[in-house]
């Protein structure tokens, strides 16, 4: 069990303040996603727990070892950013060979085949696509086993089995170890997390577990081949009738109740994702 | 493999022009070297200045700027490196902004020592084939390497200073680091001409100036230079 512990920290560039007095602690192995609209602070965040930026207040410790000014503490933990950080003039497998000299090790081979990458080891970075540039860039970060992963937007760019695969890759990491996970993916986040941490304006606004979420909305949209809007007043949009319910546990009685009446149902969906109303 | 060693690496492999320039420039700084032993000894009636030692300090100037531009490719590295995220990777798996520096500046250092002690030997095995003074040997391979070895890491840790501290992150300051060392060996080109009789002695306090300023400056861009100037 490892434990990550923010206190009153405050970080920002140039002396320019983008986090405020951010409190957290992370004992738990699991995924915490964290979102947030653009410029909110996630990456900040990253770099502050990653040691790059100082905590201008506060402090930033791993397993009660301050973070910024231990190299050994620092090296238990990786950090992916939004930008690819790969040499472009490499190819594949010398930008793997590359990162693991300079950690000192690396299972170069374990991360070819978990990310499919035999195909791409001869060739250039600079001649990947976007996608394969990021899954080269998701390969160095797993070279070594470390205790905290750091990932900003680690899926973007990527088509849907590698994204499929890094998802399950990270969900069998999160059983003994923390994954921090940014995304702008409200379906993903909801799909991986187990915690949410929601930042807005450099200070955090909700943690706690995803199925803890109070929601105000539950939109759900009905398909049928009987006029809904007759028997119940729904609205019809899109191919489904759309109805506003005070809680999920009415879904049921609702359907329940349009059964009975007579109405053929063949599909009731929940319309929106209940991260979304965190943005409003 | 050590930091440094893989960057010297991959600076060449980066750009084999610069290179190939330096050895160009390595030439021609051993022929007019070359020029010098084979004039004879001018008498002080006809032209105020030894054209042997001229030569000789003229080949130190040369041999330095040589220095500078091989190891450019290493600054160049340091540029794009920050640009694209790797030092930022770096950073984040442990190393220090420091050790970044350290690591880059020993590998200009070892390219710059490379070129510089083939452009001695290259000299020396010209001097000794033209028979030119041998006495000023020692004098101009030493004067050659603390120049040479002096500007190049002034001017890697000043091209690495702007590039790390100027304010918009897209500014083109770097190159200014080049302009302002080869200023620093300029004085080794009039020299001889403005004060023969003490040139050697200018031309080592020059290069004493180089390292003072080296030193300074890598002790400032330490203290100065904070882990998020690495950001891209």
């Amino acid at each position: 069990m490892h434990t990550l512990e923010l206190s009153g920290v405050s970080s920002g560039y140039s002396g320019k303040e983008v986090l405020h007095d951010i409190k957290l602690t992370l004992t738990a192995p699991s995924i915490y996603v964290v979102v947030g609209p653009n410029g909110a602070g996630k990456t900040t965040l990253f770099r502050t727990i990653c040691g790059i930026l100082e905590s201008n207040g506060g402090s930033v410790r791993f397993d009660g070892e301050d973070v910024f000014n231990s190299s050994e503490t620092r090296r238990r933990m990786i950090y992916l950013s939004h930008l690819n950080a790969l040499p472009e003039e490499m190819t594949v497998l010398e930008s793997l060979r590359f990162f693991s000299e300079i950690e000192g090790g690396g299972d170069i081979d374990r991360v070819v085949h978990a990310l499919g990458l035999e195909p791409l080891l001869s060739k250039k970075i600079s001649d990947l696509s976007q996608g394969q540039k990021k899954r080269a860039s998701i390969a160095k970060v797993f070279l070594r086993d470390r205790d905290l992963y750091l990932l900003d937007e680690p899926t973007s760019n990527v088509d849907p089995k590698v994204s499929r695969e890094i998802r399950e890759y990270l969900l069998d990491l999160s059983k003994d170890r923390i994954v921090m996970y940014s995304s702008h993916n409200l379906y993903e986040a909801r799909e991986i997390g187990t915690y949410l941490i929601l930042i807005k304006d450099g200070t955090i606004k909700f943690f706690d577990k995803i199925t803890n979420l109070q929601r105000t909305k539950h939109r759900y949209g009905i398909k049928s081949t009987s006029d809904l809007t007759k028997m119940i007043g729904a609205e019809f949009s899109n191919g489904y009738y759309i109805v506003n319910l005070n809680a999920p546990e009415e879904a049921g009685v609702l359907v329940k109740q349009l059964v009975d009446e007579g109405a053929v149902v063949t599909e009731m969906r929940e319309l929106d994702n209940p991260l979304e109303e965190l943005f409003e | 493999m050590g930091m440094s060693r893989i960057i010297l690496r991959r600076s060449v492999n980066l750009s084999k022009t610069y290179l190939v320039i330096s050895a160009f420039m390595a030439l021609m700084a051993i022929g007019l070297s070359s020029l010098g032993f084979m004039t004879p000894s001018t008498p002080e009636s006809e032209i105020p200045f030894d054209l042997q030692t001229y030569f000789s300090i003229f080949f130190i100037g040369l041999a330095s700027m040589t220095a500078i531009l091989a190891s450019t490719p290493v600054l160049l590295l340091f540029v794009y490196d920050k640009n694209n995220g790797v030092l930022e990777y770096l950073l984040s798996v442990g190393k220090t902004q420091s050790l970044l520096f350290r690591s880059y500046l020993q590998a200009a250092l070892t390219i710059a020592g490379i070129v510089i002690a083939i452009e001695i030997l290259g000299n020396a095995a010209m001097m000794l084939f033209f028979h030119g003074s041998t006495a000023l040997l020692p004098m101009i391979a030493g004067l050659t390497i603390v120049l040479g070895l002096a500007a190049v890491s002034f001017t890697t840790v000043l091209m690495m200073a702007f590039s790390s501290l100027q304010k918009q992150r897209v500014g083109a300051n770097q190159p200014l680091g080049i302009g302002l060392g080869v200023v620093l060996i300029l004085p080794s080109f009039f020299i001889p001409v403005i004060a023969p009789s003490y040139a050697f002695v200018m031309v080592f306090l020059n290069a004493a100036i180089a390292i003072a300023l080296g030193v300074i400056m890598f002790l400032l861009a330490g203290r100065l230079v904070k882990r998020e100037k690495l950001l891209p």
